[in-house]
């Protein structure tokens, strides 16, 4: 078999199922529109681990270099136009996958209907796709952008850092759902506010006697809050994965809310969502920056958010089609996460025919399974045929020495020290403890929970708009992206100081 | 003997027989602090009905039979214990008093008013009281009586009777006046700290506003303008306009739903420099008033007569973490 000079793009918690889809969407042609008719056909996906021919990856960064200087920021409008309306649309039809309350009434040929989008990954999961390419368009900009920057500071005889110039401008421009969702808590929290006993109570008591509390004297509320819990709970879900948080999670979150003062709290955050507009709007002047430059940075926040949108639709179809796929595993005798390492077509000829593929194999390809396509369709491995595969592909890669201090890329700036922890892969999530430092590869929608503990982000991958970039921003945590070598070169239990105002690692003491 | 107090002849002092509600807006008022009108229906109101009715006696016994770690029997002694006051009827004299009064601040027109509980008690738990007790917004006038016998009653709410027991007030002797005041169909309502939270600045503060009932502020629904604004000389530091699209306004049958705000207005700011002015200038006289920064609920929207509107304080509380 041929083999490619693969280069890593990330590593993803992914179920078969899922790498299967993306390989299949990313096999079309990935902007139409922009007159780009090729898809990646060189992608190889081994245990969730995503890996591209880097001649494809430069072809797609050319394209859009040319773009660019031909038509500049209407190139740009239109990408996002595009990336926006795909999206929003794979978010809003998410619900088609919902089932009938009598799910057990249903017959195997309706949940076959309803599955049978699957068997279409493009119109299911676009964003999938999308996603890749608004990272290499990132690659793209990002050192256009900066030179930008220099050249706007050199005229104005301005001392500040480019790079942290650029970050103070790339803030997010609409709310994330993560922040929306949390701002609507805070909402049912200053409801509660109004009646000083029942914050009083509230505060001191277990979130099951709330839930008795809030049922006897304040039924509304405890709607409002079930309520709010039916239209965020599928921000936990992580691609396939994660719990639905449960009521009394939501509880004890409004309970320490009100703890503090939530009516001061959502003034605070109001007033630096205008701050911080204000201070971009003083920046751009500041820079004496001209219309056009001004409207490239509005549309690479845009960019932004659209990224964000994009895996919260996969986070959406994940919680939208949880039900369907435990149903049809039901049916099956499978587990939820079996169905996950089917293929769409064996899922609709099993719901036919019955379980056309033994068991065995399904445990086989949980351990490990991997999708490649080298220009020839999709290759489907499993077990040891995948691990085979990978050695064979892919060559250990030779390990960097250590060094005291290295670079990377600001992607919210601030200064931290802290214990390091080392997440080389979603498995080892559970060990990342509050107020550490969070290493790795690349983060991703998988990576949430440690992120939200972290004090500090730093990665081996990325630059301004990668997860970890665009999360550190609506989180406010300090992180330095595309460091190359962070995660090998630093230990777990190190004492690490991340200068994200300089962009630079240092190593205090080694564990 | 009088049942009924306006706000203007009510001060702090007389805890003993307005509750602290009643207490509290008629010291706001004699600060010349504008509140929604209103007056009170005094705790000897309610001793009265307890003495013409002779129900005094029979609350006592069934009060002494509640075992309040047991759910049941305090739930059973609330039913037992409301009934019996929601069946007797009003003295008259108290009765025609109250709707005279009615009559008396709201002219003949058909204003909703909200009657809320105000317990009056030793000056040391009366605190303890507060929002025990039940409110009804929205009561028109043919409903007024029945609603003051409702919040009468709610010193025997499960709730209330749980807590005396718990807080060991079972003992001291405890009473209700009930508070009946305009519900104000404002035009612009809103929120102002009196402190600028955020910066912490204690020369500015930040005043926020919507169209409609101020509702949608604390609930979420609207993201209101904001306005800072410089508390020695006023002058404004910074306006924040945002478009709204839904306002919250209350219907003729009482309860509120959104409608959709005028075309027009949408974008505009919701309140002049003049008014913001006025407004903020009345948010420093009760900050210095109580000698502390306060979080304040305001209203703008028709006076008494409906002939003109003007700023009401609806809330003002201590901001006590910043």
């Amino acid at each position: 078999m041929k083999r490619i000079q693969w280069t890593r793009y990330g590593k993803w918690h992914t179920p078969l199922l899922e790498a299967w889809m993306m390989l299949r969407a990313m096999d079309e042609p990935l902007l139409p529109i922009l007159g780009y008719s090729r898809g990646f056909t060189h992608v190889l996906s081994i245990d969730g681990e995503c890996y591209l021919d880097p001649i494809q990856w430069e072809q797609l960064k050319r394209h859009f270099h040319k773009l660019w200087k031909r038509r500049g920021n209407q190139f740009l409008r239109s990408f996002i136009e595009y990336n926006r309306s795909i999206t929003t649309q794979a978010f809003n039809r998410s619900s088609r996958f919902k089932l009938p309350d009598q799910r057990a009434s249903i017959t195997n040929k309706e949940l076959r209907a309803l599955f049978k989008p699957f068997m279409d990954p493009v119109s299911v999961m676009p964003p999938m796709a999308l996603n890749w390419t608004i990272t290499a368009l990132a690659e793209v900009l990002q050192p256009i952008v900066l030179e930008h920057i220099d050249m706007l500071k050199t005229r104005r005889r301005l001392r500040e850092r480019s790079d942290l110039l650029l970050v103070e401008l790339l803030q997010p421009r609409t709310t994330a759902h993560l922040i929306q969702e949390e701002e609507q808590l805070l909402a049912i929290a200053n409801i509660v506010t109004l009646d000083p006993n029942l914050r009083r109570r509230i505060i001191n008591s277990s979130p099951s006697d709330i839930a008795v509390l809030l049922k006897r004297y304040a039924p509304t509320i405890l709607l409002r809050l079930a309520n709010h819990r039916r239209t965020y709970a599928w921000l936990a879900v992580i691609d396939w994965w994660g719990s639905l948080p449960s009521l009394s999670s939501y509880l004890r979150r409004l309970r320490e809310m009100l703890k503090g003062n939530p009516r001061t709290e959502r003034i605070k955050r109001q007033t630096e969502r205008r701050q911080r507009e204000l201070r971009i709007r003083r920046l751009l002047a500041h820079l004496d920056a001209p219309p056009r430059f001004r409207h490239t940075i509005d549309y690479l926040r845009n960019l932004l958010d659209s990224k964000l949108l994009q895996w919260d639709t996969v986070s959406m179809t994940g919680y939208r089609t949880r039900p369907l796929l435990t149903e049809i595993g039901r049916r099956l005798g499978l587990s939820y996460e079996d169905v996950l390492h089917l293929l769409p077509k064996e899922i609709m000829r099993s719901l036919k025919e019955g379980l056309v593929v033994p068991k065995s194999e399904v445990a086989r390809r949980i351990r490990n399974h991997a999708v490649m396509n080298i220009g020839t369709g999709l290759l489907v491995f499993s077990g040891r045929n995948a691990i085979t595969l990978y050695r064979q592909q892919l060559p250990s890669i030779s390990r960097q020495s250590g060094t005291a201090g290295f670079k990377g890329t600001i992607a919210y700036p601030g200064i931290m020290h802290g214990r390091v922890r080392i997440i080389p892969t979603v498995e080892s999530l559970r060990k990342m403890r509050e107020g550490e430092i969070l290493v790795c590869p690349m983060t991703n929608p998988d990576y949430m929970p440690a992120i939200r503990k972290a004090k500090a982000i730093v990665t081996d991958e990325g630059g301004i708009l990668c997860h970890a970039a665009i999360v550190a921003r609506e989180l406010k945590i300090p992180t330095i992206t595309g460091t190359k070598i962070a995660s090998q070169t630093l230990k777990n239990g190190d004492y690490v100081e991340v200068d994200a105002t300089a962009g630079i690692v240092r190593r205090v003491s080694s564990a | 003997m009088e049942f009924i107090k306006a706000f203007d002849q009510l001060s702090k002092r007389d805890v003993r027989i307005a509750g602290g509600k009643g207490a509290s807006l008629g010291e706001m008022t004699q600060a010349g602090i504008r509140v929604p009108p209103g007056f009170v229906v005094l705790a000897s109101a309610f001793e009265r009905f307890l003495e013409e009715t002779d129900l005094d006696v029979e609350l006592e016994a069934i009060l002494k039979k509640v075992r309040h770690k047991d759910l049941d029997s305090v739930e059973r002694a609330s039913v037992e214990l409301r009934d019996l006051i929601h069946n007797a009827s009003m003295p008259k004299d108290i009765a025609v008093e109250i709707l005279k009064s009615y009559d008396r601040v709201f002219g003949k027109q058909k204003t909703l008013v909200a009657v809320r509980s105000s317990a009056t008690a030793e000056d040391s738990s009366v605190a303890s009281w507060a929002g025990e007790l039940e409110s009804y917004l929205e009561t028109p006038r043919g409903k007024l009586l029945e609603r003051v016998k409702r919040c009468w009653s709610s010193l025997f709410t499960p709730r209330a009777i749980f807590y005396r027991f718990e807080k060991k007030l079972h003992k001291s002797p405890v009473s209700v006046a009930v508070v009946i005041q305009q519900m104000v169909e404002s035009q612009i309502a809103g929120v102002c700290f009196t402190v600028h939270p955020v910066t912490k600045d204690r020369n500015q503060m930040v005043i926020e506003a919507v169209w409609g009932l101020g509702e949608t502020i604390v609930g979420g629904m609207v993201t209101p303008d904001t306005y800072v604004v410089h508390k020695k000389d006023f002058s404004i530091l910074d306006v924040n306009i945002n478009r709204q699209e839904n306002m919250m306004v209350r219907k003729s049958a009482g309860g509120t739903h959104l409608v959709p705000v005028a075309k027009l207005r949408r974008e505009r700011q919701k309140i002049s420099g003049k008014q913001l002015v006025e407004l903020a200038a009345l948010c420093k006289k009760i900050e210095s008033h109580y000698h502390y920064p306060q979080d304040i609920e305001w209203a703008f929207g028709p006076s008494a007569n409906r002939k003109t509107s003007q700023f009401y304080i609806v809330q003002s509380r201590p901001i006590t973490t910043l």
